[in-house]
């Protein structure tokens, strides 16, 4: 079930008119986490076990945390470490069991050993709620629940469970512990999200897929025009596709009365790495940076053991996206960029300057750069990665679409870009008659529907 | 909840999905449906006396210029018209005919029918133009009652729950739009624009390779034939279908009469899904060979040339010069049937063969 199924809308409808007519905050909860379950269970029901497991190692871990607030810090670290020992565990069989044995057997020339394991959906997301709430417990910067109902909504909340954002505990766990008002729900503001949001899955996404599978299946059958289409065209993809999904999930949780915070600020307008990283996936950023880079050592230390934890955080950031090296070479080139911008900014004395000033130049290199690097997170290979850059060396027109079609529709999607960076949805919405904003919904609904491509591709971070 | 500002994106939907529906046809979009073409070019040509509807195997295999000067030269005027459409399925087959006589209520005095009725594979394929534009809510009720009645599917098997949602996928985007620009770019074999054609027949073209050269490249191929054919000569088993598909079939004969025509049942030289034809021509003769007309060229033994693999093109169409020979022996027995009288008197026997 995925958000622009015809399933989910059915679903969502069911869950929301029910949760709405229930008068109690607790009855309400075990609704949401009933639907929850039965919206994981969609995809595969024997991995709610698991979930489960997660759930529980949070729960005894955060209370344990509690009733030991006073006890030594050895102690408290050591009860964090078996928690984090435990969620990470299943993440690491899960989804690294495969990649360290071929690597093993590799570098050992050991016989391989491959075991047969479907990578379960989400789990990288529920991981990683798991640990922040176990952490910020541990920092006693959050006073954890006794309520397992909110536990368990905090880590299955569907609007959120498979793909993000990143939720903290601190920001979810306080609005479970009051009854939410529909008068309260600025539902224009959130269904003109989930709009936006479809539309850039279900009509740009799902569209551009075309030139970009095509391509990465067999790179060495193209020319450089169609290496050109096809990585732009990913770069295009994987922002729509990712965005517009988060877009519907904050849409949805905000009309179930939850408020998620926004995980995307057009990242592709961003003056530098190190405000693309401020844009793009922010949820993630913020998590690597409060629970990996500040640790290390973060920006103490000088400027080569800030370089160090970069590369440290980036590296294991592109690990987290998936299990195998093209990802942690993604990772790598992010890296090595935000090394490169801080050098830069400490040489030109910018330090000082906001990160965010807007720079044309500024933004056409990082596009570039963050261009680059996707070919890295897309191509199933190394060798397919080298192909497609040698691709880059010889001049021929696109074949996958014409470049008639190809420029105008860039173009296009240029503007669009950017006036949705001007729009303030909110504030239309707000500003909108009832009646006014219905004739636009249905009409618009009606405008973008012939233009979905209506074989509905998986989101691509499912499979992370 | 406030029922207004629903009821107001609703209308406001179906406005401006309709107005793009519109744009959309007028843009071409409408040249993909088969079936919809087909009609508009049926309806359109002038003083059409009869009509052949049917599949593939009657839109290359019957020529209407040629049938009509056969038809000549025996002492008879006809005009005919081919409104075959390749893989026409049952249901789409009852809308042709109703959609033509409502249009054309005069004129038409004989309509040959092919009685394959189990034949669904363009049906099969939700995202084709022919699907979405053909799936109104009327049309796709005629498909839901239709997967109920029926006692055999063609293969692939799929459950009936997969055939309703090849009903229901199409449904849903023939009235949202859902999709449509996806399908209107997108060439696939249920998905083409309509051929040029004269007299709605469409001729192979003479240089298709021929079935006997595809033996002499896969040597499996011909047994698989001649066990096809074998099959053939067994006597046929009305048991294939049910009695609700056969009532259906009949009772499109009683409309076609009821709109002053005279239907008659024509079987052609088939492979595929054959056994289901001749299970409904095994129904009609055993119960009312006096009242329906049956003109039945599904018996290899009984019309060995148009069964040889040196004049066909596949399993199911005649090479070019085959179809001339098979138009010209239906006008023969057409002609027959007209000089016996066997017309005269057609009535119907949805009493008898439904019992």
């Amino acid at each position: 079930m995925i958000f622009t199924d015809w399933t989910f809308f059915v679903f969502f409808a069911a869950v929301s008119l029910v949760y709405w007519d229930i008068p109690s905050n607790s009855w309400r909860k075990i609704w949401l986490l009933a639907a929850s379950c039965v919206f994981y269970a969609a995809w595969d029901w024997r991995f709610l076990g698991l979930v489960l497991l997660v759930i529980v190692n949070t729960y005894i871990v955060t209370l344990t945390l509690t009733l030991t607030r006073k006890a030594d810090d050895r102690h408290r670290r050591a009860i964090l470490t078996a928690g984090i020992v435990t969620s990470l565990g299943v993440l690491g069989f899960f989804k690294y069991f495969n990649f360290f044995a071929g690597t093993i057997s590799s570098v050992f020339g050991a016989p391989r050993l491959v075991v047969d394991i479907l990578l379960p959906v989400g789990i990288s997301f529920y991981t990683f709620h798991s640990l922040s709430y176990m952490i910020d417990t541990y920092r006693r910067k959050i006073i954890p629940t006794r309520n397992v109902v909110d536990v368990a909504l905090y880590i299955l909340f569907f609007p959120q469970l498979v793909a993000g954002p990143i939720v903290r505990a601190t920001d979810l766990l306080p609005q479970m512990r009051e009854l939410r008002s529909l008068s309260g729900v600025d539902a224009r503001h959130y269904l003109l999200m989930f709009l936006v949001g479809y539309f850039k899955k279900a009509v740009i996404s799902d569209n551009v897929v075309r030139f970009v599978d095509p391509f990465f299946s067999h790179p060495a059958q193209y020319g450089g025009g169609d290496a050109l289409l096809a990585v732009l065209s990913y770069t295009t993809q994987i922002y729509c596709d990712f965005s517009g999904y988060t877009d519907m999930a904050i849409a949805v949780a905000g009309l179930l009365g939850y408020q998620l915070k926004p995980n995307f600020n057009h990242p592709y307008l961003a003056a530098n790495l190190i405000d693309f990283w401020r844009r793009w996936h922010i949820s993630l950023s913020f998590w690597l940076r409060d629970y990996l880079y500040f640790p290390l050592g973060g920006n103490r230390g000088g400027s080569w053991m800030q370089a160090r934890n970069i590369a440290i955080t980036m590296l294991l950031g592109g690990f987290w996206h998936g299990a195998a090296w093209t990802f942690v070479a993604w990772g790598g080139l992010h890296g090595v960029g935000l090394i490169g911008c801080h050098a830069w900014r400490r040489w030109q004395k910018h330090s000082d300057r906001d990160v965010g000033a807007y720079s044309l130049a500024g933004n056409l290199i990082t596009f570039s750069w963050v261009t680059f690097a996707w070919i890295f997170f897309r191509a199933t290979s190394f060798t397919d990665a080298r192909t497609i850059i040698q691709c880059f060396g010889s001049f021929s027109l696109p074949t996958l679409a014409p470049w008639q079609y190809a420029v105008p529709a860039a173009a296009a999607l240029v503007a669009l870009h950017v006036s949705f960076y001007r729009l303030d949805l909110k504030a239309i919405a707000a500003k909108t008659h009832d009646g006014v904003f219905a004739a636009f919904y249905g009409a618009a609904v009606a405008v973008l529907l012939p233009f979905i491509n209506v074989k509905m591709e998986p989101f691509i971070y499912f499979q992370f | 909840m406030r029922l207004t500002p629903i009821a107001l994106a609703i209308l406001s939907f179906l406005i401006v999905a309709q107005g793009i529906n519109a744009l959309a046809l007028r843009l071409g979009f409408g040249d993909k449906y088969a079936v919809g073409t087909a009609l508009d070019r049926a309806i359109s040509a002038p003083g059409t006396t009869v009509l052949f509807v049917g599949t593939s195997r009657v839109k290359y295999g019957l020529d209407p210029i040629l049938f009509d000067a056969t038809m000549k030269a025996k002492g008879f005027h006809t005009v005919s018209y081919n409104l075959g459409v390749p893989a026409l399925s049952f249901v789409e087959m009852e809308y042709l005919i109703h959609e033509y006589f409502k249009q054309r209520p005069c004129c038409v005095k004989y309509v040959f029918l092919e009685p394959d009725i189990i034949q669904e594979a363009s049906l099969r394929e939700p995202n084709s133009v022919r699907s979405i534009l053909f799936f109104n809510a009327s049309n796709a009720l005629r498909n839901f009652t239709y997967i109920l009645q029926e006692k055999e599917t063609p293969p692939p098997p799929v459950s009936k729950w997969i055939l309703a949602k090849y009903v229901l996928i199409p449904l849903f985007r023939h009235y949202t739009n859902a999709g449509i620009f996806q399908s209107f770019l997108d060439d696939t074999h249920d998905n083409f624009r309509a051929q040029a054609s004269l007299n709605g027949f469409i001729s192979l073209a003479a240089s298709h390779d021929r079935l006997s050269h595809k033996f002499e490249a896969d040597a499996s191929l011909r047994s698989k034939y001649d066990e096809m054919l074998g099959e053939l000569s067994a006597p046929y088993s009305g048991a294939r279908i049910s009695n609700k598909q056969l009532v259906r079939f009949l009772d499109l004969m009683d409309y076609i009469r009821y709109n002053g025509a005279k239907p008659v049942v024509l079987r052609p030289p088939q492979l595929i899904y054959a056994l289901h034809s001749a299970a409904v021509v095994e129904r009609i003769q055993a119960a009312c060979s006096d009242a329906i007309p049956v003109l039945d060229f599904g018996r290899p033994s009984d019309n060995e040339e148009l069964y040889d693999p040196q004049n066909r093109v596949d399993y199911d169409h005649l090479a070019f010069e085959t179809a001339e020979r098979f138009t010209q022996l239906v006008a023969d027995r057409f002609a027959a049937l007209l000089d016996a009288g066997a017309l005269a008197t057609q009535t119907s026997c949805m009493h008898r063969a439904a019992r």
